[in-house]
């Protein structure tokens, strides 16, 4: 069994001066990238870290980010990555849980890492006292990463992943698709994402080349397609809530400039018959769709299945997810884990060499969740909380979960973390939170204050941006004297989901007084689906989210003939705002046109 | 799933890597684990997890670690 770090090195001796990565600062080959790698994990070994230590990476998608992420596994540690716009008191909270003493962070961040006791490396970093200590080759139970997803009583976990575990999904990608020496992937996927790892690992284990999509571009489509097109990339992953803008986005001249894609991977959640359907249209030969599953305890992705065109057409919510990867097994079972037979339904659990070594510094909820596994000696399995059968056939279908954990655009969120966000609020005494709407779900939740009349929704929404991450925080907030109960004392969610949206019958709405108010307003009812909004209200509080904000974008683009930036409604959130903006880039184009 | 709540019984089992769980007390217990000694609720038996299980390295690789030189220049 060999680590990571050792397949990348062995790669690196083999083609030096191959291309590893590139981004908007140039290329770098294996050679460079590799003694890059040696300079930073060498700074992180004199900064202490130690085999099997977690060091926080906080760093924008960029090839220093890869070299960072290389660079750990080499010093021997676990990475733990971190979005730089995380707020700052979620970053220190999963610093804190993982015992991260070391961070890799850019000069904006370092100085706040400092203060905060941890010591900060710099990912240009080099070693100051000669040649860095030689570290052990990672054993394959060592940690390689971890990763953290939302917990259901408000503190995250965080899955402590294994080099045996990754290195046998990367081993699997290579069997599946053999990518060629100096055949590239797009790095889309943000690295707090652990099929990132995939897109960024398994490329330069085998010789491919890793394209970074510009940070913050992995939410445009426009800019993955252009960059796929650019960088000639021969796989894209996606979840299926943006596969679905991908597929929307592509033009005929995109399908023919995407001359050598070869394979896409959906993951993250239920893929629909639907987006098979499209896909086909768009790419009927020559081009594979694997629908994935599984969980980041078990190391990223642990079943899959080809599509065809017949799964397209197929009835039901969901694609199979098919049959499990090398190395992994997938049983059905009930809850006292007896096997289910027969096809019926039961909870989806994963044993094999995939398995994590549980939740970082928490045994308790590691022994509920990693148990005895009757299959195999002494071995453990993973009971994934998902709901599946297996079919006649030996394929597996995912039906539905055991518990109230939710995908927001292929994010877990456990309802119960949110919740526990509310309530941490001085002016809130309860709350629940239901995730609505069919295919893209949004959250939305229902508070009681503590004294009636006496709760800023405003407040709240904003005490949430600073716990949670961004997909946790709800669409919708309704402020309610009580929650309603069936008569066993329990909340009636049913009568909760049949509420009204907030603000909906809001007779005081701000109506457009421009026409491009107009055309702005137009466009955002017709995405968000209502009838009126006022042009001071903020897109992401009237139920806009990320991905909605691309469908009013492209739709801009083309009511205004503009190459309009996917940050104007990040930046100008309000349809008054907007049009504003909008204004100032017509008048730039005509002044840019006439000279 | 730690919002589980049944009212059946736990046994604590533990692995030769040291590894701890608890599994149904009316099952036999799976090869390679044994009963560790404690039986009773979920959360009984995950309390006292919680107090044993402290080094969450398996064995195997505790054992390989400490053969590291530590190199602490």
């Amino acid at each position: 069994m060999t680590s990571l770090d050792e397949m990348f090195a062995r790669q690196a001796h083999r083609t030096p001066s191959a291309p590893a990565v590139v981004d908007d600062g140039g290329t770098l080959d294996y050679a460079t990238l590799d003694a890059r790698v040696d300079d930073l994990a060498g700074a992180l070994r004199e900064a202490g870290v130690r085999a099997d230590q977690p060091v926080g990476l906080v760093l924008d998608r960029s090839a220093h980010m890869v070299a960072a992420v290389l660079a750990v596994l080499r010093a021997g540690g676990a990475y733990v990555p971190i979005e730089p716009e995380t707020p700052a008191a979620r970053r220190e909270a999963i610093l804190t849980d993982a015992a991260a003493t070391v961070c890799v962070v850019g000069p904006s961040l370092a100085g706040e890492v400092r203060a905060a006791g941890r010591v900060a490396v710099l990912p240009e970093a080099t070693p100051t006292g000669g040649p860095p200590p030689a570290s052990t080759p990672p054993h394959p139970d060592q940690l390689c990463a971890i990763y953290y997803t939302s917990g259901s009583t408000g503190r995250p976990k965080g899955v402590a992943c294994t080099h045996g575990g990754w290195a046998n999904r990367m081993r699997w990608m290579q069997e599946r698709h053999h990518l060629q020496p100096g055949e590239t992937v797009l790095q889309k996927t943000t690295l707090t994402f652990d099929d990132a790892a995939v897109e960024l690992l398994w490329p330069l284990l085998v010789g491919g080349r890793v394209a970074m999509l510009a940070p913050g571009a992995h939410r445009d489509p426009r800019a993955i397609i252009d960059a796929a097109i650019g960088h000639e990339a021969v796989h894209l992953q996606f979840v299926p809530s943006v596969f679905d803008l991908f597929l929307e986005t592509l033009t005929d001249a995109d399908v023919a400039g995407l001359t050598r894609l070869r394979s896409v991977l959906c993951s993250g959640e239920a893929l629909r018959p639907e987006l098979v359907r499209r896909f086909f249209a768009r790419f009927p030969d020559g081009v594979s769709l694997d629908n994935t599953w599984g969980a980041t305890e078990v190391s990223i992705d642990s079943t899959y299945h080809i599509c065809r065109p017949a799964d397209g057409l197929a009835d039901g919510a969901s694609v199979p997810i098919g049959q499990p990867m090398t190395g992994n097994r997938v049983t059905v079972r009930d809850a006292r884990h007896h096997p289910v037979r027969g096809g019926d339904v039961g909870e989806l659990c994963i044993g094999g060499v995939g398995l994590a070594r549980g939740y970082q510094g928490d045994p308790r909820r590691t022994a509920v969740a990693f148990v005895p596994d009757p299959d195999g000696f002494g071995a453990r399995m993973y009971r994934t909380g998902d709901r599946g059968a297996q079919r006649p056939d030996g394929t597996l279908a995912f039906v539905d979960r055991v518990d109230h954990q939710v995908k927001i655009r292929g994010v877990r969120i456990e309802l119960g973390e949110v919740e526990t966000a509310l309530r941490g609020h001085p002016q809130v005494a309860d709350a629940v939170v239901l995730a609505l709407g069919t295919g893209t779900k949004h959250l939305a939740a229902y508070l009681v204050p503590r004294q009636a009349g006496r709760c800023s929704v405003d407040d709240v929404r904003a005490h949430l941006r600073t716990v949670l991450t961004s997909y946790a925080v709800p669409t919708h907030l309704t402020v309610l004297d009580r929650l309603p109960l069936h008569p066993n004392g329990k909340v009636d969610r049913a009568a909760l989901a049949a509420l009204p949206t907030p603000g909906s019958d809001d007779d005081a709405l701000l109506a457009p007084r421009t026409v491009t108010e107009e055309t702005v307003a137009e466009i955002w009812c017709a995405v968000l689906g209502v009838d009126r909004v006022g042009v001071d209200q903020d897109f992401f509080a009237t139920g806009g989210h990320s991905l909605l904000a691309v469908r009013v974008l492209s739709r801009l683009r083309q009511a205004f003939g503009l190459d309009i930036p996917l940050r104007l409604i990040f930046d100008h959130p309000t349809i008054a705002a907007s049009a504003a903006e909008l204004e100032r880039l017509v008048l730039a184009d005509l002044e840019g046109a006439a000279r | 799933m730690t919002n589980e709540t049944d009212e059946l019984s736990y046994s604590v089992v533990v692995n030769h890597e040291e590894q701890y769980s608890i599994w149904p007390a009316e099952r036999p217990v799976p090869a390679g684990w044994r009963a560790e000694g404690t039986t009773g609720s979920r959360e009984e038996c995950l309390d006292h997890v919680e107090r044993v299980w402290v080094d969450m390295r398996p064995a195997s690789l505790r054992r390989h670690l400490d053969g590291e030189p530590d190199d602490v220049a």
